[in-house]
């Protein structure tokens, strides 16, 4: 660290790989924060919901959350399934969770006190009119605000919802009723793009909802299951990468009346090259109806290094990586550890492009184990950096393996990376998981280190009375086995 | 009054142990009642630990927190090295003291013969380390036709490390040659092998139907039905009502095109792609390729696994140190080294003979580093560096 600061001063460093440097560090830096959670906290027997004027009714709070007491804050009831924090500021994190609530928190509300609970900003609970009835699928900001103002949501109660934000106060603007279960929606964040909104649903076919016009503008057909995962590119706002059931993973170009011209084979690690370049070499054509992504449902669909490789995870217990440009296989093996088996939406997150050079990159993948484990792993070579392990979840094997239950801690559903928020920490992860709380994960810098070595006086007792323990059952062992005899 | 009637024998003091006979006593040596003064190895059943007095096993083992590879310690450095190294190491010799007859001998021998020469994928990864590059030179491989992949469907995804299985070229073409197939039917199979050499299916268009039941007969072709997959959420039967239709606007599927658009695209619907099993082989379907008593093969993989687990599962905390394992696998056999040679010299009997445990009797004598192996790249078992007894090893 000290040489990579005096080479910025020296100018052999340009400030922006200094920069790269100092992010990456942060990222493979990321350890469990045990001292901070979100819920609901009851203070002198009534819910303080910090005492924003235009908050939604803390009475209804009161009446709904009896059953939330402060030491066992959780953010919702039943587990929380989709996180989004917004990107342009870090300020907010929006959940979404099983009970069908959202919740928004202010994450820069924050002392840091020894164990300190986050109290949400904002609600919208089922009871309220116009809000979601089941379980939500997916949640995400509309990007072009300064501040969250606009959120769009989908539950199995098969719609499409668009809430806004205002002075804290969550309300339903508009529904979008769609026939089948929504798993996945995207909007795509280039600015002059149409605002169309893509959902993938239990139909087989993409529908495209336009937010100008409240109506459902275009239906893409092209899969013969039911589709998980939808992705616009970061490149060019006419292309959609979509992946269903059926193991394949189509791309989409809007404009066209046939929409689907291209699909991704896992047997093709040479991609579709320009004819006139490859003269000996016959490529395969660009759409395939034969050709799979995954063997079996693909869960996740991501564009990562700007816009040039596209990740895709399947129940195969696969994440693979392909180039954007060829659509060939990247062949990168992540490992063997890796378990997938969720019906819906189920994406590794990718590390901000800022954190790592062009090329290169890591994502983080909340393996599907029911052990509530996070693998931080290198995109380009498929090595396992980092284990991130939640606190509270035992180590040792348990005896209901690969899935486990729906609502254990354990299950993460849910990571979101906030990036460049005013925090005395660099960078920090958010997971949701299935009983219902919000795990941090901070990567601190190195300066802060000793300072956050500080033990915590309960912890330095109970390892006082560890060590007294095991002195006791040495002596006792002593005394009690029976000695070896060599005769 | 005689001697043999009085009442000595009711109130007569016994010697102990009088009473029984000679012939009961385990040896025929004069010292044999007397008590052992040698600590007893007390084994509770064959297989099991050996319990030596003062080992304490409820806790756990040291960790160092080092996840090691077995790539450090095996000896091959690429992906065909690594092929032959599986085949080569899978089986132990039969030993002498085999405690098995001659037609069992016979049995192993023949069944060791009759599996498929195809290795997994997962075990490959085991050996090598660095993954990818291990995938891009199977990719390589391939390409170049030297090895080919086979693709098992139908076991599910449940089953982790047995989707993919590479096999040599040199090794299938020499496996069809010697079947029972008549020349020709191999012939063609050889040659529609080569015309695609990077798939693991084969399109069936030149065979005649008789061709592709002997092939089929053989276990050298399997259809491909087996491998669709019940889908999840497919559940559309529901929105096919006229009112849902002519509601929508602008976002129905007739303003798509109909409801045929996708098939006249030239997609395969999930209705015809669910049943090109029920479909006569002669239209062009395609079949997956495979080898004879592949199933065999991973019916012996899924049983080694599942009784390597099973003797992890005997230790607290499910894990035990290498050796340990080891010696649990093979058994407490009456091997060939000096202790169990004197003991049998001496007329006692030190353990079991080879053939009566479970490692040949059920797995024909599987290696236990094969099996180790299989279930390192499946991801089943995870090993340690304990700081103090050598490599240690957990299940995941």
């Amino acid at each position: 660290m000290n040489h990579l600061l005096l080479s910025r001063r020296l100018g052999l460093v340009d400030p922006h790989a200094f920069q790269r440097a100092q992010y990456q560090r942060l990222l493979y830096a990321v350890t469990a924060e045990k001292s901070v959670k979100f819920g609901i906290q009851r203070t002198h027997g009534s819910l303080n919901a910090r005492g924003l004027p235009g908050s939604s009714g803390p009475r209804e709070q009161t009446v709904d959350e009896a059953g939330l007491a402060g030491e066992n804050a959780v953010a919702h009831n039943g587990g929380v399934n989709v996180l989004a924090i917004d990107a342009q500021t870090g300020k907010y994190l929006i959940s979404g969770g099983a009970d069908s609530a959202v919740r928004l928190w202010d994450l820069e509300d924050y002392n840091s006190d020894e164990f300190y609970t986050y109290p949400p900003a904002g609600s919208i609970l089922r009871s309220s009119p116009g809000a979601h009835t089941h379980a939500l699928t997916s949640l995400s900001i509309y990007p072009f605000d300064p501040l969250p103002s606009t959120i769009l949501t989908t539950s199995y109660d098969k719609t499409l919802k668009l809430f806004s934000i205002d002075a804290a106060r969550i309300a339903p603007v508009h529904t979008f009723d769609l026939v089948d279960t929504p798993y996945a929606h995207t909007l795509s964040s280039i600015a002059s793009s149409a605002a169309l909104i893509a959902v993938g649903t239990a139909h087989p076919a993409v529908k495209l909802l336009d937010l100008r016009t409240a109506l459902a503008v275009q239906t893409l057909p092209g899969h013969s299951g039911a589709v998980f995962s939808v992705c616009w590119s970061p490149l060019s706002e006419h292309l959609l990468a979509s992946g269903s059931t059926d193991g394949r993973v189509l791309f989409f170009d809007v404009r066209r009346a046939h929409s689907a011209f291209a699909s991704l084979d896992y047997d093709d690690a040479i991609g579709v090259l320009n004819p006139d370049y490859a003269s000996h070499y016959q490529p395969r054509s660009a759409l395939d109806w034969n050709a799979k992504a995954h063997n079996g449902p693909v869960t996740g669909v991501c564009w990562a290094d700007s816009g040039r490789k596209l990740i895709t995870c399947g129940h195969d217990q696969r994440i693979r990586v392909w180039d954007a440009a060829t659509g060939r296989n990247e062949l990168v093996h992540f490992g063997p550890r890796i378990k997938n088996g969720r019906n819906g939406q189920f994406m590794p997150l990718i590390s901000p492009v800022e954190c790592s050079r062009p090329g290169k990159g890591s994502l983080f993948w909340p393996n599907d184990e029911g052990k509530g484990e996070i693998f931080m792993m290198d995109i380009h070579e498929g090595t396992t950096l980092k284990v991130l392990r939640t606190p509270g979840t035992a180590k040792s094997p348990q005896k209901t393996v690969s899935t486990g239950k729906l609502t254990s801690g354990g299950r993460i559903n849910s990571i979101a990376l906030r990036f460049k928020g005013d925090s005395d920490s660099g960078l920090e992860l958010y997971s949701g998981h299935g009983d219902g709380s919000i795990h941090c994960w901070k990567g601190l810098p190195t300066e802060d280190e000793e300072v956050e070595d500080k033990i915590h006086p309960e912890v330095e007792t109970e390892q006082k009375r560890k060590r007294k323990r095991d002195l006791l059952d040495g002596l006792v062992d002593g005394l009690v086995k029976k000695p070896m005899t060599f005769i | 009054m005689p001697l043999y009637l009085n009442a000595s024998h009711s109130s007569r003091i016994r010697k102990p142990g009088s009473k029984t006979p000679s012939v009961k006593r385990s040896s025929s040596s004069p010292f044999s009642t007397l008590p052992r003064r040698k600590p007893v190895q007390r084994r509770k059943s064959v297989g099991n630990e050996i319990h030596v007095a003062g080992e304490d096993e409820s806790e756990k083992l040291d960790d160092t927190g080092q996840v090691i590879s077995l790539a450090g310690i095996s000896p091959v450095s690429n992906v065909l090295q690594a092929i032959k190294h599986s085949h080569g190491s899978m089986f132990s010799d039969v030993p002498e003291r085999a405690g098995m007859n001659s037609t069992r001998i016979a049995e192993v021998l023949n069944f060791r013969r009759s599996l498929p020469s195809i290795v997994s994928l997962a075990h490959i990864h085991a050996l090598l380390a660095a993954s990818t590059r291990t995938e891009r030179e199977v990719a390589n491989l391939i390409a170049a036709g030297n090895i080919r992949k086979l693709s098992v469907s139908g076991r599910g995804n449940e089953v982790p490390g047995l989707g993919e299985f590479l096999v040599q070229t040199e090794d299938l073409e020499a496996k069809i040659q010697d079947s029972r197939l008549d020349s020709s039917t191999a012939g063609k199979l050889i040659e529609l092998l080569h015309q695609q050499p990077r798939s693991s299916t084969v399109s069936v268009k030149s065979l005649s139907a008789g061709e592709i039941t002997a092939l089929r007969n053989a276990g050298f072709l399997v259809s491909s039905g087996i491998s669709r997959k019940s889908s999840v959420a497919t559940t559309a039967g529901n929105r096919l009502t006229p009112a849902t239709i002519s509601r929508q606007a602008s976002g129905s599927v007739e303003a798509a095109g109909g409801e045929a658009t996708f098939e006249s695209l030239g997609g395969i619907g999930s209705a015809r792609s669910n049943s090109c099993d029920l479909v006569p082989t002669g239209s062009g379907s395609e079949l997956i390729l495979s080898l004879p008593n592949t199933g065999v093969y991973l019916r012996l993989i899924n049983d080694a696994r599942a009784h390597l687990l099973h003797l992890l599962g005997k230790s607290k905390h499910k894990e035990a140190p290498l050796y340990l394992l080891r010696e649990r696998w093979d058994g407490a056999v009456d091997s060939d080294n000096k202790v169990s040679n004197a003991k049998r010299v001496r007329g006692e009997y030190a353990g079991v003979l080879p053939g009566r445990t479970k490692k040949w009797k059920q797995l024909y004598g599987l290696n236990f580093d094969w099996v180790l192996e299989e279930c390192l790249g499946a991801g089943l078992v995870e090993l340690f560096d304990t700081g103090s007894v050598g490599h240690g090893i957990r299940v995941v």
